[in-house]
């Protein structure tokens, strides 16, 4: 089987991750998925897979707009296969293009958008959970380090740090329904701390 | 989310996977493992790298940091950089001096807060000076005397067995031939000596010299007798010389030593709250960023946050009961 290199996983964690908010709603507004019994998931999933088969992805200039078009011909083989669509429910290609195309999101934008599911996925982890993985993904421990630091097994580290990634894999798979960031922008930072706390603590 | 009850399980399996493989090589078995499961279903694949890309650590912790904080900051040097300068400058002055006057080997020197200072020494030994400190170097008549007057020094001490190296506080002196250690005051009349190389022996002025080798960390209360000596492993040294970095390193402090920690090097100063005072951080963070701090802190332990005037509290969520603390 193929392993995946270190530096493939950086370059998707870089290139890729930080546009699947954007690509998983705009899978869920145009595809009409359902109809052929798929989920934003299913094409999200294949499209990584995809991606860890090519031999290289130096060639890519354009992570965004790669990412786009491998959803969208996976969208097509899918509908392909499945005969009971029919042809017209397959959005064109050109607006593909429109979509895929546009310049990211500034890098301030998309890093706050990442923050926040980052941030909400943390907050929702159970404490030592948290700990754990805030140490791993944030502050960089490895696992054993990690557990040498808090006295507890490799053993328990790695059960906590799976726990905590598969609460961000859910946080990731909710982003696409919000709405887009854009008024985020306004309000990051304390203030927006602030409101979301006050809101929460009244709940 | 509608897709949990279908497909959660292969993202439970895929973040599993992403754990072990984080964790370091995987044995025969489990690679036969996952090579089963990843040829079940070409899905598998796709959501187990999905899966180790979002365990990718940050790029750094400034990343998660929000940008408004950043830019209403003056310019964020980092640490290493700063450090590096300041000891570039220090030891321009210090040349400076040295050319200029025979007595050059006599200065002084001085940290503001939140500076750290690196000072090169003639001999080719250098002094740290962490923030908040104050030391005299005295190298006439072929000795090396330092006297630390307040803070805290890193000594990395040139061999020279003909002139011992000797930094002195208040009553004691710390002597070290070829050596690395720290000396800090931690107040008026305490000491607190950390050896990372070598060997180094601490002298009062009446009472028997300790002896303390690598690894030994020695508080010593002026106005007491006995010294109170620890051993530190590598991962404890490493914190106690975190500052050279710039850095604060904390392993299950209290959120109460971690401000106090914070506002040796600040002016801008945390204060916590008592309700959340006992609760434990970890974490390894820029000793001059305590905004950045604090938002880790909000962001991860369920802790509010409230920027003012005159710094930064923390303080419990937003009560679900009337407040008694009518400061917030």
């Amino acid at each position: 089987m193929h392993t995946p290199s270190g530096e493939f996983i950086a370059w998707l964690a870089r290139s890729i991750i930080p546009h699947e908010p954007a690509l998983r709603s705009w899978l869920q507004k145009r595809a009409r998925l359902d109809r052929i019994g798929l989920t934003a998931d299913d094409i999200i999933q294949e499209t990584y897979a995809r991606l860890t088969r090519l031999a290289s992805v130096e060639h890519i200039r354009d992570p965004r707009a790669y990412v786009f078009r491998t959803a969208y011909s996976i969208l097509l083989q899918e509908i392909r296969q499945n005969r009971v669509v029919s042809i017209e429910s397959i959005e064109s290609l050109e607006e593909l293009d429109l979509v895929s195309q546009e310049p990211s999101p500034d890098r301030v934008l998309e890093m706050t958008q990442e923050m926040r599911i980052l941030s909400k996925a943390i907050n929702s982890m159970p404490k030592k959970c948290r700990i754990v993985f805030v140490l791993r993904k944030v502050h960089g421990y490895s696992q054993r380090e990690i557990a040498k630091q808090l006295g507890i097994s490799e053993n328990t580290v790695e059960t906590h740090l799976a726990r905590g990634v598969k609460k961000l894999m859910d946080f990731y798979q909710s982003s696409g329904i919000e709405p887009p960031a854009a008024s985020d922008r306004l309000n990051s930072g304390e203030i927006r701390n602030g409101k979301r706390r006050e809101v929460r603590g009244h709940r | 989310m509608e897709n949990d009850g279908k497909y959660g399980d292969i993202d439970e399996e895929a973040a599993r996977w992403a754990a072990r493989i984080d964790r370091g090589p995987l044995n025969q078995t489990e690679e036969r493992a996952l090579d089963r499961w990843l040829s079940g279903n070409s899905r598998h694949q796709g959501a187990l790298v999905r899966a180790q890309a979002l365990l990718v650590p940050c790029e750094s912790v400034d990343r998660y940091i929000s940008p408004d904080v950043v830019s209403t900051r003056s310019p964020r040097a980092k640490s290493p950089w700063l450090t590096g300068l300041a000891g570039l400058a220090a030891a321009f002055v210090f040349a400076f001096m040295f050319l200029q006057s025979p007595s050059a080997d006599d200065a002084a020197f001085q940290t503001a807060r939140g500076e750290v200072r690196r000072v090169p020494l003639e001999d080719g030994s250098v002094m740290t000076l962490n923030t908040a400190s104050k030391a005299d170097v005295d190298f006439r008549n072929g000795q090396r005397s330092i006297h630390l007057i307040s803070g805290e020094g890193f000594f990395e001490v040139a061999h020279d067995a003909a002139r011992p190296f000797v930094v002195s506080a208040d009553d004691y002196t710390v002597k070290a031939i070829g050596t690395a250690f720290v000396v800090r005051k931690p107040t008026e009349h305490s000491l607190l000596v950390v050896v990372q190389e070598g060997i180094v022996e601490i002298g009062r002025k009446n009472g028997d010299p300790l002896r303390l080798e690598a690894g030994a960390m020695a508080e010593v209360n002026l106005r007491d007798l006995a010294p109170r000596i620890t051993t530190l492993d590598g991962e404890q040294l490493t914190q106690e010389l975190a500052w050279r970095e710039g850095k604060i390193a904390l392993t299950g402090e209290t959120l109460e030593a971690a401000a106090a920690a914070f506002n040796r090097y600040n002016n801008i100063a945390i204060e916590v709250t008592p309700e959340v005072a006992q609760r434990e951080v970890v974490g390894w963070y820029s000793a001059n960023d305590p905004v950045g701090f604090a938002k880790v802190v909000a962001e991860t332990m369920d802790v509010d946050i409230e920027i003012t005037a005159h710094g930064i509290i923390l303080k419990p969520l937003a009560c679900s009961e009337p407040c008694k603390d009518d400061r917030f």
